[in-house]
């Protein structure tokens, strides 16, 4: 059985939650110090989210399902056995990555008008963690149905892996922190714009080493921000040819497989293409269950044969368990 | 209600940092008189051959619009032989460079094989095509009497969509395309029914290289091509290394007129005879009907030429907006060339839009 206690913020007022899970069983158990009244407060939890319980009231399923939700995962991120863990034991996560947001695409190749629309990410991600050192390898799917001004359809999938691993360079107690280290992302984006050449795909795919930083920095009652930089500075660059305006790919060689967009590689600097990607993220503090909210900045940009423009905004939402 | 205003705040950043991707332009209001080069084109104002500036304007106008002909590249007036109107939207460039001209391929294999015609490698366009290509055929005698008149028309009977006929033939790469053309089934008897498709004019090609062990490109070449002094071009071939007789040629807009006006003058370019006369008035006369029946757009159907009885005109028409316009009785030719795989429903220029857009030079209904 563990007990542990963290901080969140429940309205406009501070509480405190103390809960209990038993280890094997599915039910948390809990207190809410509500500090503001000086009350106290039981609650009780399934992960069914079927019913929660206070002292003196209840809250009623439906009526309050959405406060339950947010109640259950909260106790849920810091439901898990404390363990007796030195700082330079790894710790290992894995989870999900989901995302939305909106998605900017523009391929002068075909023609430079912007396509626009909702995006979204599907992922994994793998973690493993030390007090000074951290392995990640992130797994996504993104797509996107785009239109333009006119109202011309098109449609967006990317693919990326990404394995970054970063080390604390500098770190001033347990409130600010800068972590500084390397990814190595593979990033697949493909564009098919069907109004505009329905004969053939558009893409550009990197592989790329990037430097990463960084900045951790504690926030009252929150736990963690995280603000992270990935800027690629040389990779492999692959991009469609440039006669496709005019001209149509061989038709003995033409066609959408998967292999098409990973030909003619060309090696390129920063100066040739930029992919940086920025994230700010939010995390409560735990040693368990890791939730992560954010928002992540994508750009894109290669200038060769012609200039593509992609631009990915969104919120983010990273859901990993601990695994050992 | 603050987590309310940070997700309102989110959306707005998120927003607003997508904005940052704008359009360009993407169509330029480039010159419209054509300059005199060494290419075989004379030049000369407007005026000078009876068309008035003002109706070239409003089609200058038009044709630039970002918001319609979105995939239109170039525009070409030739008036009583001479280039009078001559504008690239898209890049300048374009006129120095070849560009897919997809269907109006057709036109030109009609041009190929009229030359090969007036030597007598064929001895009439009642020969079936059994009898040059016996052994492709299957064992089922039903396409046996298709003529070569039957694939000029389109009414060969053969039942293969032309959204299907590249994937199936140059994608899927089969063994033996002539094969797998002629076991497809059948819409109707030969001679039939017209049924615009793709699958007639490749079989005609894959004719001409039997019959003369050349192919269409090679015979384009040196007898279509090079007397008109087109050099810079490229043509399709499948994997067997036949010239496309459907589609897949590239030219530069400039040659296509060139083309245009050897037609309008009965295939004559600059005194020299390259095409029969007799050959050019055959197959440009209409031949069959076609589905286009509601006025003013009504289309017959020469040899791989459309007729308009509307201008009393004939067009090489392509995908998208590639067209080569014939004006008989105004000596009058215009060139279009568009982006060649648009989708037509919604960037593509229709014909019917690109009628519309030159009537005021044809004039009538």
């Amino acid at each position: 059985m563990c007990e542990r206690s963290f901080f969140v913020a429940l309205r406009k007022e501070l509480s405190i939650i103390r809960f209990t899970r038993p280890l094997g069983s599915r039910q948390i158990e809990g207190r809410i110090l509500h500090r503001a009244r000086e009350s106290r407060l039981e609650v009780k939890s399934h992960f069914s989210m079927d019913k929660i319980s206070l002292v003196g009231s209840e809250f009623k399923p439906g009526k309050r399902l959405a406060t339950a939700f947010v109640i259950t995962l909260l106790f849920s991120v810091n439901a898990c056995p404390e363990t007796k863990q030195s700082p330079a034991d790894p710790a290992r996560h894995l989870g999900v990555v989901l995302g939305a947001g909106i998605g900017s695409y523009r391929e002068d190749l075909v023609v430079p008008i912007s396509f626009d629309g909702p995006a979204f990410i599907l992922g994994g991600q793998y973690s493993v963690r030390t007090a000074r050192n951290s392995l990640q390898i992130r797994l996504c799917i993104s797509a996107a149905p785009l239109k333009n001004r006119f109202s011309h359809e098109a449609y967006s999938t990317t693919l990326e892996l990404r394995p970054s691993w970063t080390r604390m360079v500098w770190s001033n107690g347990h409130s600010r922190q800068f972590w500084g280290g390397i990814a190595l992302p593979l990033q697949m984006r493909n564009l098919f714009l069907a109004s505009w050449d329905d004969a053939h795909l558009y893409w550009l795919t990197t592989h790329s080493l990037a430097v990463v930083g960084e900045y951790h920095t504690s926030l009252p009652r929150l736990g963690y921000t995280v603000i992270r930089l990935d800027l690629p500075i040389i990779g492999l660059v692959s991009r469609p040819p440039d006669y496709r305006y005019r001209q149509q790919e061989p038709l003995n060689h033409f066609s959408y497989h998967f292999s098409a967009p990973n030909k003619s590689f060309d090696l390129k600097t920063i100066w040739g293409f930029q992919s940086p990607l920025l994230q700010v993220m939010i995390r409560p503090e735990s040693r368990g269950t890791l939730l992560s909210l954010g928002l992540e900045l994508a750009l894109d940009h290669c200038r060769e044969p012609k200039d593509i423009w992609i631009l990915n905004t969104r919120l983010l939402v990273r859901y990993q368990w601990k695994i050992s | 209600m603050r987590m309310i205003v940070l997700l309102a705040c989110c959306s707005l950043l998120l927003i607003t940092l997508n904005a940052c991707i704008r359009d360009a332009p993407y169509k330029i209001a480039g010159p419209n008189m054509p300059l005199q080069l060494n290419d075989g084109w004379e030049v000369a104002a407007p005026e000078d051959v009876g068309i008035s500036r003002q109706s070239l304007d409003s089609i200058y106008t038009q044709f630039i619009a970002e918001d319609r002909f979105f995939n239109a590249k170039s525009l070409l007036v030739v008036k009583d032989g001479k280039l009078v109107f001559e504008t690239y939207c898209r890049d300048l460039q374009d006129r120095d460079r070849y560009s897919n001209i997809q269907s109006v391929t057709k036109s030109v294999t009609s041009l190929v094989f009229g030359i090969i015609y007036s030597e007598h490698y064929v001895d009439s366009l009642s020969q079936t095509l059994y009898s040059i290509l016996p052994d492709k055929f299957p064992s089922d005698g039903s396409k046996r009497t298709i003529t070569m008149r039957d694939l000029f028309t389109m009414r060969s009977g053969i039942l293969f969509d032309n959204d299907v006929f590249s994937v199936e033939i140059y994608t899927d790469e089969s063994r033996d395309p002539v094969k797998y053309i002629l076991n497809k089934p059948m819409y109707a008897e030969p001679g039939e029914e017209f049924y615009y498709r793709d699958c007639d004019p490749h079989l005609l090609s894959y004719a001409i290289t039997r019959l003369t062990g050349r192919s269409e490109e090679v015979w384009a070449r040196e007898r279509l091509f090079a007397p008109l002094g087109i050099e810079d071009y490229y043509w399709d071939s499948d994997h067997f290394g036949t010239s496309m007789g459907a589609h897949g040629l590239h030219l530069r807009p400039r040659d296509l007129a060139k083309i245009g006006q050897m037609v309008l003058n009965n295939g004559v370019w600059r005194g020299r005879q390259i095409v029969d006369s007799a050959w050019i008035a055959e197959s440009t006369r209409q031949q069959t009907t076609t589905s286009y029946q509601v006025a003013p757009d009504i289309r017959g159907y020469g040899y791989y030429w459309w007729v308009l009885p509307r201008w009393d005109a004939i067009e090489a028409w392509g995908h998208g907006g590639n067209s080569i316009l014939i004006v008989p009785n105004q000596a009058l030719v215009i060139v279009m060339t568009s982006m060649p795989h648009t989708d037509n429903d919604v960037v593509g220029t229709r014909s019917e839009q690109f009628h519309e857009l030159v009537s005021p030079l044809i004039g009538g209904s």
